[in-house]
C-alpha cells in the first residue's frame, strides 16, 4: 500500500504564502488538483516531489519524510513540470535516453519501455527528430513520456494538458487510465473537464489552501439543483452576471443563455440544469468561500 | 546502568509471546504476493554512475578541457617567441588561462537553467545536484591535475622551482572557481551583474600581479602557500554551500 | 546469508529475497509491536504494514543496520496506529490485561511468573509511548543509545534518559500493582 501524506505544509516566498498549512492523504489512485493560476498548484506540487523545503509541516510518503528518502523517492517518482526545457540539439529519443539514465533505469529493460512509451504518447515517428522542430502538444507529450519511464509510484503532472488539442488529451486521459491503479497519480489543471472522467478524487486548492472535494460525483451531487439556465437580454443579464457565479454563456436562437450556480432560482423563467463538473466546481468554491482548507 | 530486574522482565515477557503460526503465515503471504508485484530495478553502483555523468558531458566541455591540456604550452610558446616576457611575467597570462577554464565549467551548469531543464532533472534518481557537484569535482581535478603537469615541466623555463610555480599558479586557480561558484549560486544567473563581476574580479587579479612583481619572491613564498590553502578551502566552501543550496531550494528559485 | 548482503541483492532488484527479510525479521517485528499495541491480532497486521513500508523504499536504505531500520519503520507504523485510532475517537488505549495475553499459553511456567509478564505487559503500556518504545529497545533488543536515538529522531542523551524514565515509572507501576496484590 502506498501512501503520500501532507501534514500541515506551509511554504511562503518571503511575505507571499504559497501553500498554507496543506493537509492530505492520498494512496492508490488518480487525484485531481483544481485551481486558479496562482492558486499554489504548483508550489505544492513542487513540495511533493521534494524540490522544495516547506517551512513547515512535512510530506512523508509511506510514514518517511520525502526529504529523508532522498534519492530513494526520487527513484520512484516520475515529474512533469508545468513549464520545463530541453537541450535544443537533442533528439526526442536522445531526450529519453538521457533522462532514463539519470533515473538510473536499468539497461536491460529500456528499451521496451522505450517502445510502450513511443507507443502511448504516438511519437514513434518524431522519434529521430530534433526537439526543436517539436510543437507544443509533442513536447507535452514527450514530457509525460519521461515522466512514466521509470514505472514511478508516486506520478506528478503539472498542468499535462495544457497546449494540447482536443484529440492529445483523449489520448492522454487513456494514458492515465491505462496507468492502472496501483500507483498515486495526481494531476494539477485549472480546466476541470480534464479530470472529469479519470480523477478518483478531486483536492481543491484557492489561495494556497488545499481541501479534499471528494469523488467527482460526490461533487456533482451537491450541486444538484443548483444549476439554472436563465435567457436573459441586456441590463437583466449584466445585472445577473454581477450578482451570481456565471459558469456558461452561450447564444441560443439570438438570445443570450446564461448558465447559474445558485442556491435560489435567479430569474422567473429559469429552468433547473443538470450540473456537470465545472459547475460543481464553481459551487463548491461559493460554498467553501470563507472556509477553504478544511480537511476531512 | 542497567535495570537488571526490568531487563530480565522484558526479554522473559518478550519470549514468551507465542507468535501466532496462523498469523504469521497469512502476513508473509500477503506479503510474498505484494513482492511478487514489485518489479525491481537494480540499483546501479558507483562504477555506472560515474559512466553516465561522462557520457553526458558535452563535446565541447571536453574540447574546452584538452585546450587547459594541451593549450597552455602553446600559450605559453607564443609569450616566449613573440613577446619579450621572461619569469614572473607568464603569471598574469597564466592567471587569465586557469580563470578562462573555470568560466567555461560555469557555462556547462548554467546550461541546465537556460534550457529550463533543471526542474525535471532535479527529480530525477541522480538529481541535478549530483550531477553537477560530480561535474565540478571532475573537471576541476582534471584542469588541476593539468596546470601540475604543466608546472612540472615548464617551471625550469620560467627561472622557477616546480613547487613555487605550483602554487603560484593554483592559488589563483582555485581562488576564480571559487569566486565564479559564488557568483554562479548568488547573482542571477547569465545576468549581467555575474559577470561584470567575473570581469571585475579577473581584472583585479591580474591588475595585482602586474602592480606588484615582487610578491613572486621566494621570501613571499610562505604567504602564498597559506593563500593557497585559503583558496582550496573557498573553493571547497563554495561547493558546499552551493550543494546545500541547491537541495534544499536552488533549482526553483521563484 | 548476512543482513548487508541480503539487502543488497533486494536493492538490485532481486526482489524474491525481500521475502526472506520478512521471514528473518518477522518475529522481532511482531514482537515490537505487540509490546506497543498489546494484542496479538493489530500486532500482526502492523507487521505487515511494517514490512510494506519497507519494501515501499528498499531502495533507499543506506544503513547498514537493517534490524535497526525496520524497528524505525515499525516505531512509526505503531505511531500512525495510534493517531489514526484516537483520530476515530476509539479508546486511546487497550485496557484491561486480560485480552493481552489471553492467546498466551505457556502452562509450563509457574503461575506466578506468568503474571509478572502479564502485569509487567500491562504496565508497559501505561508508558507514554515515547518512553515504552525506548525502554523495549533498549531491554528487549539491546540498541545501543545512540541507534534508539537515529531511530526515533532524538539524540542519544535523550534516548538514554527517556529509558531510565520510562524504567523509573515501570518499577513504580509495578511495585504499585504488586502491592495492591
Amino acid at each position: 500500500m502506498l501512501e503520500l501524506r501532507l501534514e500541515e505544509v506551509t511554504k511562503r516566498f518571503g511575505e507571499k504564502i504559497a501553500v498554507d498549512q496543506a493537509s492530505c492523504r492520498m494512496t492508490e489512485g488518480v487525484y485531481g488538483l483544481l485551481g486558479a493560476n496562482g492558486a499554489g498548484k504548483t508550489t505544492l506540487m513542487r513540495l511533493i516531489c521534494a524540490l522544495l523545503t516547506p517551512q513547515s509541516g512535512s510530506v512523508t510518503f509511506c510514514g518517511e519524510p520525502v526529504l529523508r528518502l532522498g534519492a530513494g523517492y526520487r527513484r520512484i517518482l516520475g515529474y512533469l513540470p508545468q513549464d520545463f526545457g530541453y537541450y535544443p540539439d537533442f533528439t526526442a529519443e536522445k531526450y529519453l535516453r538521457y533522462l532514463a539514465q539519470l533515473k538510473a533505469l536499468p539497461a536491460s529493460i529500456l528499451e521496451t519501455k522505450l517502445e510502450e512509451i513511443w507507443e502511448l504518447t504516438g511519437l514513434g515517428e518524431a522519434r529521430k527528430k530534433k526537439l526543436k522542430t517539436f510543437s507544443g502538444g509533442m513536447l507535452r507529450r514527450l514530457g509525460l513520456g519521461q515522466a512514466i519511464l521509470n514505472d514511478p509510484r508516486v506520478l506528478v503532472l503539472d498542468e499535462p494538458t495544457s497546449g494540447l488539442d482536443p484529440k492529445e488529451r483523449i489520448r492522454f486521459r487513456n494514458i492515465i487510465s491505462a496507468m492502472g491503479r496501483e500507483r498515486i497519480i495526481l494531476l494539477s489543471t485549472h480546466i476541470v473537464q480534464d479530470v472529469e472522467s479519470v480523477a478518483d478524487e478531486i483536492l481543491l486548492m484557492k489561495g494556497g489552501r488545499l481541501s479534499a472535494a471528494g469523488s467527482p460525483q460526490q461533487m456533482l451531487s451537491l450541486a444538484i439543483g443548483k444549476v439554472w439556465e436563465c435567457p436573459a437580454e441586456g441590463t437583466l443579464a449584466e445585472r445577473l452576471m454581477a450578482q451570481y457565479p456565471i459558469s456558461n454563456i452561450r447564444h441560443e436562437e439570438g438570445r443570450l443563455k446564461l448558465r447559474i450556480v445558485s442556491g435560489e432560482r435567479p430569474t422567473q423563467d429559469s429552468v433547473l440544469a443538470a450540473p456537470n463538473l465545472e459547475d460543481a466546481y464553481l459551487f463548491w468554491q461559493t460554498e467553501h468561500a470563507g472556509q477553504m482548507g478544511e480537511t476531512r | 546502568m542497567e535495570d537488571r530486574y526490568l531487563l530480565e522482565k522484558i526479554r522473559e515477557t518478550g519470549l514468551a509471546m507465542d507468535i501466532d503460526p496462523g498469523l504469521k503465515e497469512r502476513v508473509l503471504k500477503n506479503l510474498a504476493r505484494d513482492v511478487a508485484r514489485r518489479k525491481g530495478f537494480p540499483q546501479p553502483g558507483w562504477g555506472q554512475l560515474l559512466w553516465i555523468q561522462f557520457s553526458f558531458v558535452p563535446w565541447w566541455l571536453w574540447a574546452s578541457q584538452l585546450l587547459a591540456f594541451g593549450g597552455l604550452p602553446f600559450v605559453e610558446f607564443l609569450l616566449k617567441r613573440y613577446t619579450a616576457i621572461s619569469g614572473w611575467q607568464i603569471f598574469p597570462a597564466l592567471t587569465v588561462c586557469v580563470s578562462a577554464a573555470g568560466l567555461l565549467l560555469i557555462r556547462e551548469l548554467e546550461r541546465h537553467f537556460s534550457c529550463r531543464t533543471m526542474e525535471i532533472e532535479q527529480s530525477c534518481f541522480l538529481n541535478l545536484t549530483q550531477l553537477w557537484l560530480l561535474r565540478v569535482c571532475c573537471i576541476a581535478g582534471a584542469d588541476a591535475l593539468a596546470l601540475l603537469t604543466f608546472s612540472a615541466f615548464r617551471a625550469r623555463a620560467w627561472g622557477f622551482g616546480f613547487f613555487p610555480f605550483a602554487v603560484y599558479v593554483l592559488t589563483p586557480f582555485f581562488f576564480s572557481h571559487a569566486a565564479f561558484l559564488f557568483l554562479f549560486g548568488h547573482g542571477k544567473r547569465g545576468g549581467l551583474l555575474a559577470w561584470l563581476g567575473t570581469a571585475v574580479f579577473l581584472g583585479a587579479c591580474v591588475g595585482i600581479q602586474t602592480a606588484f612583481p615582487w610578491i613572486y619572491a621566494l621570501t613571499w613564498l610562505p604567504v602564498w602557500v597559506g593563500l593557497f590553502f585559503a583558496a582550496a578551502v573557498c573553493f571547497v566552501s563554495q561547493l558546499m554551500a552551493l550543494y546545500g543550496k541547491m537541495e534544499g531550494e536552488g533549482v526553483c528559485w521563484n | 546469508m548476512k543482513d548487508a548482503h541480503l539487502l543488497r541483492l533486494a536493492k538490485q532488484g532481486q526482489t524474491q529475497y525481500l521475502n526472506e527479510i520478512a521471514a528473518r525479521y518477522y518475529d522481532d517485528v511482531y514482537r515490537f509491536c505487540r509490546f506497543q499495541t498489546g494484542e496479538a491480532e493489530t500486532a500482526a497486521d502492523l507487521t505487515q504494514d511494517t514490512f510494506l513500508r519497507f519494501f515501499c523504499y528498499v531502495e533507499t536504505v543506506r544503513t547498514g543496520n537493517l534490524k535497526g531500520f525496520l524497528f524505525a519503520i515499525a516505531r512509526n507504523v505503531c505511531r500512525d496506529h495510534w493517531r489514526e485510532k484516537s483520530r476515530r475517537k476509539e479508546e486511546p488505549f487497550p485496557d484491561g490485561a486480560g485480552t493481552v495475553f489471553s492467546l498466551d499459553a505457556e502452562g509450563e511456567l509457574p503461575q506466578e511468573r506468568s503474571e509478572t509478564r502479564l502485569m509487567l505487559q500491562d504496565a508497559l503500556l501505561c508508558l507514554p509511548d515515547f518512553q515504552r518504545e525506548a525502554v523495549v529497545l533498549r531491554y528487549m533488543y539491546s540498541f545501543r543509545y545512540h541507534e534508539i536515538g537515529k531511530m526515533t529522531g532524538v539524540s542519544a542523551a535523550t534516548a538514554k534518559s527517556r529509558v531510565m524514565q520510562g524504567c523509573k515509572k515501570l518499577r513504580g507501576l509495578l511495585g504499585e500493582r504488586e502491592n495492591g496484590r
